[in-house]
């Protein structure tokens, strides 16, 4: 009853849609020069290398303790997955998103959109393969005895070889030269705050990412139809794809103009209607189960949680960062605070769609989503410290059209988001395994930056970073807060990395 | 070996950065019982005096090792105060703390240092490129056999190649007595490196009597003779009296372990072993003896069920026999080719020595990889190649457990792709390829289908192994001989 996956589905419509951009101006060379870059990228014996690092990386993450190892009884985002999968194995489709006497949405109730649980049911059936006592119904619960342990580990990892690779190489693709398309490759996959999140606190954000990272390098070659499937996709993985949703919309208004200079409005609304179709089928196609089993309006209700708070734990988020002087939780009821942090969102990104629209290059393409994300995760209502994610990857897939200055800044970015990730990674265990990573980071900037003759300087800022980032390691551990503010070393660390995200 | 060593190029020291970075990560994972025989030195170097150093015997793992290793233990020793005293007590059996752990391995990170700047030299000799000097450096920075045996297994085989390579080194620029004096103190580091020590003694021959007269080649030898004399006793010199330099042997060169090593090194002797239990079992004789090479212990008693048994005396002829071709060729041409020459000699020993470790296979490998950076000759580049990927995957065993066979696995092939041709194809590097892949498949496939032969998958290793490593020597020497 519940063999249905989509997958192929999406497949099918990306070639129907393939079909469409055909017929929509000959672009039949370009669909194989898209193809044939991808290849280039991966012919490169130093980009097969990087793979190969990335999957052992990644292997030995996975030996490290994952989120709420050994923590009853809630235990963390490793139970979550687990249960998920528990759960999309064993109940009907009906039942995923309702509160039932099977499923009891307290522990861990489903919350993303329904590819989350379509890709939880397919891994469900290889752990039951494996080992059938960790997905059997309610006897599972804070199940982590060794080989399902393992096998949990290897899914994070075919799912990145599946979906986040291929992203990966197409945007790898665009770059210039061949030095360039391996340090894109590098910089996505072998990402340390992606590697930490995915591979040592446990989740599935590579499978979004490389859906998002596909949807952005489609709509900047113009591919309107292929792209908006795959921003689709992202956002029907994880809700959180939404932030990338204005600035997406305004690079498919943008390329459209451009690319049709002799009727450029009639293009713009030939491209709207098209996106907006495709985005619809994906969307039906994907959705049609709950409608009609009659529960999609409970997978909306979860998706959306109004209930939670404006922000959780500490966040580098402003709410979080100007709680001191404004207690945004106690002055404005949960439903008012959404909405200022929406036309706030909202309003800070538009500069950043004005940008999109604009955008003629890939590099200005991504840049311009990256910001647009940026400003939502800045901004935005629950907005999780694991969401830096979103503007960090898009933003150092940018292929850089030049070299050195854009290099340092992206480290630096992704230094800063490391160090905000830090208490959720000390938390997990991880804490030597994060440092190592951003020590190789580092490192492999210099090593960019001194083999492809740029001044040396350019690695002073990293280095500055790094060092920055261990002194207040230990300055935390070694010095106790003042009584009044209990947390007040972890508001600086949200502190920093909220004036640096403001900065970019 | 000018101006080239003083300055630090960038380029270079990010990617040592870099190599460290990746094997910090590793620092938690698996270690062998080899991190507790390093403790346990740590703990007999710093706590006794140096006459009780071969005699300690509280552990299992008695100090085996020359001399010149037993005095890098004890600088290690000094500084491990500071991380933790407690890894410094003999008692303290299986001691582990975490300070421990990373003391060790962070010693294992120089010797790693230590490598990566006599390759670098090296390399700066025959290669004017930085790009080209940076891809081949990479290649020892992130050599998958050296990750598994050294940075998580467990030893410190940098500082014991680095001195090798460095005496090489010095062999090339014609410096042959200080390069003797380094090449013998890398005996006293690990006296593995005698296995290369026939070729390496040619080649000084070569050079002593490559001098321009009677006079000259008689000052060279003499000079020759002097300083290596100086350098072993100025090494020995605590341990020159009768009971020492005994005890100091026997622990050195433990002839009473067997002919193959628990895990069956592939070499000709673990092809025989192979041979003689499938015609034990084909023939239906049930011989304790004959099983015995199955459950993988080690004792001089294990003896071979039909085959006639092999005695130390036998595997020591054989090997020199094998090292003859090269031999002969290091006192023709001296220092030219030393690094093939080295491998060669060293995959020889390797293939007939007795009681071969299977990480030995590293030292063939090293000095072909960087001679395969160095020479133009690609079919002597395919062949390195190719015997890089064998020792590689023969070293897969040193790990337990499924992620660190798919570690090893992803290394390894990286590690290929880094080295895969751009245009030529050889056969040798196609056989190997397949024979690889077929060691891989049977790693995963029989113990789905056979799982009551739990030493088949190693055994089916070490034998198309040792045939492929075979094959690849008997290619070299018979280009050579040819």
């Amino acid at each position: 009853t519940h063999t249905h996956t989509p997958k192929p589905q999406i497949f099918w419509k990306e070639r129907v849609s393939m079909g469409k951009a055909k017929a929509d101006g000959g672009k039949a060379k370009d669909e194989k020069s898209l193809m044939s870059g991808m290849w280039n990228v991966i012919g490169n014996p130093w980009s097969c290398f990087v793979v190969c690092i990335g999957i052992a990386v990644r292997l030995v993450l996975s030996q490290g303790p994952h989120s709420g190892q050994g923590v009853p009884p809630m235990y963390g985002d490793y139970e979550a997955q687990r249960h998920w999968m528990e759960i999309t194995l064993n109940l009907p489709m009906s039942q995923w998103y309702v509160n039932g006497t099977d499923n009891d949405l307290q522990y861990w109730g489903l919350d993303y959109p329904p590819l989350t649980a379509f890709h939880s049911r397919v891994l469900a059936e290889w752990m039951r393969l494996s080992d059938p006592d960790s997905v059997a119904l309610h006897t599972s619960r804070g199940y982590e005895k060794q080989p399902s342990k393992d096998v949990m580990r290897q899914t994070v990892i075919a799912s990145d070889l599946v979906v986040l690779l291929p992203g990966a190489l197409l945007c790898a693709s665009l770059a210039p030269g061949a030095w360039a398309q391996v340090a894109v490759l590098a910089s996505i996959w072998l990402n340390p705050c992606l590697l930490v999140i995915d591979h040592g606190h446990f989740q599935y954000n590579g499978v979004m990412v490389g859906f998002a990272l596909m949807a952005t390098a489609l709509l900047s070659q113009g591919r309107t139809a292929a792209g908006t499937v795959c921003g689709t996709c992202a956002v029907l993985f994880k809700q959180m794809a939404l932030m990338y949703g204005p600035a997406w919309a305004a690079l498919v208004l943008g390329q459209a103009f451009y690319r049709n200079s002799r009727r450029p409005w009639f293009g713009c609304l030939k491209a709207v209607l098209l996106a907006s179709v495709c985005a619809t089928i994906t969307a039906v196609t994907v959705l049609l189960p709950f409608f009609r089993n009659g529960t999609a309006i409970n997978v909306v209700h979860r998706m959306f949680p109004t209930d939670r708070g404006i922000f959780e734990d500490k966040v580098a988020s402003i709410w979080c960062v100007v709680s001191p002087f404004f207690k945004a939780k106690e002055l404005l009821s949960n439903s008012q605070a959404g909405l200022l942090c929406a036309a706030l969102s909202i309003a800070a990104s538009l500069p950043s769609c004005v940008l999109a629209f604009k955008a003629r290059t890939p590099d200005q393409c991504f840049r311009a989503v990256a910001a647009c994300s940026l400003a939502a995760f800045l901004f935005g209502f629950q907005v999780h410290e694991k969401t830096v994610l979103l503007p960090l990857l898009m933003l150092v897939a940018a292929p850089q059209t030049s070299v050195g200055a854009s290099a340092q800044c992206f480290t630096l970015m992704s230094q800063v988001s490391l160090f905000t990730l830090m208490p959720l990674i000390h938390k997990d265990g991880q804490a030597w395994n994060a440092w190592s990573l951003h020590l190789g980071m580092v490192a492999l900037l210099m090593l960019y930056s001194s083999s492809s003759q740029s001044k040396s300087e350019s690695t002073f800022w990293p280095w500055a970073c790094f060092a920055f980032a261990i002194g207040f390691e230990i300055a935390e551990s070694n010095i106790q807060p003042p009584s009044g503010l209990p947390h007040v070393w972890l508001l600086a660390r949200a502190g920093v990395g909220c004036c640096f995200g403001l900065g970019t | 070996m000018h101006a080239g060593k003083i300055d630090i190029p960038c380029a270079e020291l990010s990617l040592f950065l870099l190599s460290i970075a990746f094997k910090t990560l590793l620092f938690p994972l698996y270690k062998s019982t080899d991190f507790e025989v390093h403790r346990n030195w740590l703990a007999i170097t710093h706590s006794l005096p140096v006459s009780q150093w071969y005699f300690e015997a509280t552990s299992e793992w008695t100090l085996d090792y020359p001399p010149l290793f037993a005095y890098m233990e004890r600088i290690f020793a000094f500084f491990a105060s500071y991380a933790d005293p407690g890894m410094l007590d003999i008692k303290s059996l299986d001691y582990s703390s975490w300070a421990t752990v990373v003391y060790q391995r962070s010693t294992v990170l120089l010797s790693d240092g230590m490598l990566f700047i006599a390759v670098s030299s090296l390399l700066r000799r025959h290669i004017s490129e930085p790009r080209k000097r940076l891809a081949a450096l990479s290649l020892v920075a992130f050599n998958p056999g050296l990750i598994v045996v050294d940075n998580i297994h467990f030893q410190y085989n940098g500082a014991v190649f680095a001195l090798l390579i460095f005496s090489i080194r010095l062999f090339q620029s014609n410096c042959i007595t200080v390069g003797s004096c380094v090449f013998l103190g890398s005996i006293l580091l690990k006296h593995i490196n005698l296995y290369v020590a026939p070729v390496m003694a040619c080649a000084a021959l070569c050079w002593v009597s490559s001098g321009t007269s009677v006079s000259d080649k008689v000052g060279r030898f003499s000079r020759l003779a002097a300083s290596s004399l100086c350098i072993v006793l100025a090494i020995l010199w605590p341990f020159l009296n009768a009971t020492q330099l005994t005890q100091m042997l026997s622990r050195m060169f433990p002839f009473g372990r067997g002919l193959c090593h628990a895990y069956w090194a592939p070499n000709v002797w673990a092809l025989y072993s192979a041979l003689d239990v499938f015609l034990s079992k084909v023939l239906g004789s049930s011989s304790s003896t004959g099983a015995s090479m199955t459950t993988g212990l080690v004792g001089e008693g294990a003896g071979t069920a039909l085959l006639p048994s092999v005695s130390p005396k036998v595997t020591v002829a054989l090997t020199l026999l094998a090292l003859l071709p090269a031999c002969r060729q290091a006192l023709r041409t001296g220092s030219e080719n030393l690094l093939s020459l080295v491998s060669r000699a060293a995959l020889a020993s390797f293939l007939f020595g007795y009681h071969v470790h299977e990480k030995a296979i590293l030292m063939a490998t090293l000095p072909a990889l960087i001679n395969s950076a160095v020479t133009n000759d690609s079919g002597w580049m395919m062949w390195q190649r190719s015997l890089c990927l064998v020792a590689h995957i023969s070293l897969f065993p040193l790990l337990p457990g499924t992620t660190l066979w798919l570690f090893q696995t992803a290394l390894t092939v990286g590690f290929a792709a880094l080295g895969r041709p751009k245009q030529h194809v050889s056969l040798v590097w196609t056989v190997c390829q397949y024979a690889c892949a077929l060691v891989l498949a049977m790693d995963v496939l029989l113990p789905i289908f056979l799982p009551h032969l739990p030493f088949l998958p190693l055994m089916a290793r070490s034998s198309i192994c040792s045939v492929a490593l075979l094959m690849l020597w008997l290619q070299a020497e018979c280009q050579t001989i040819v």
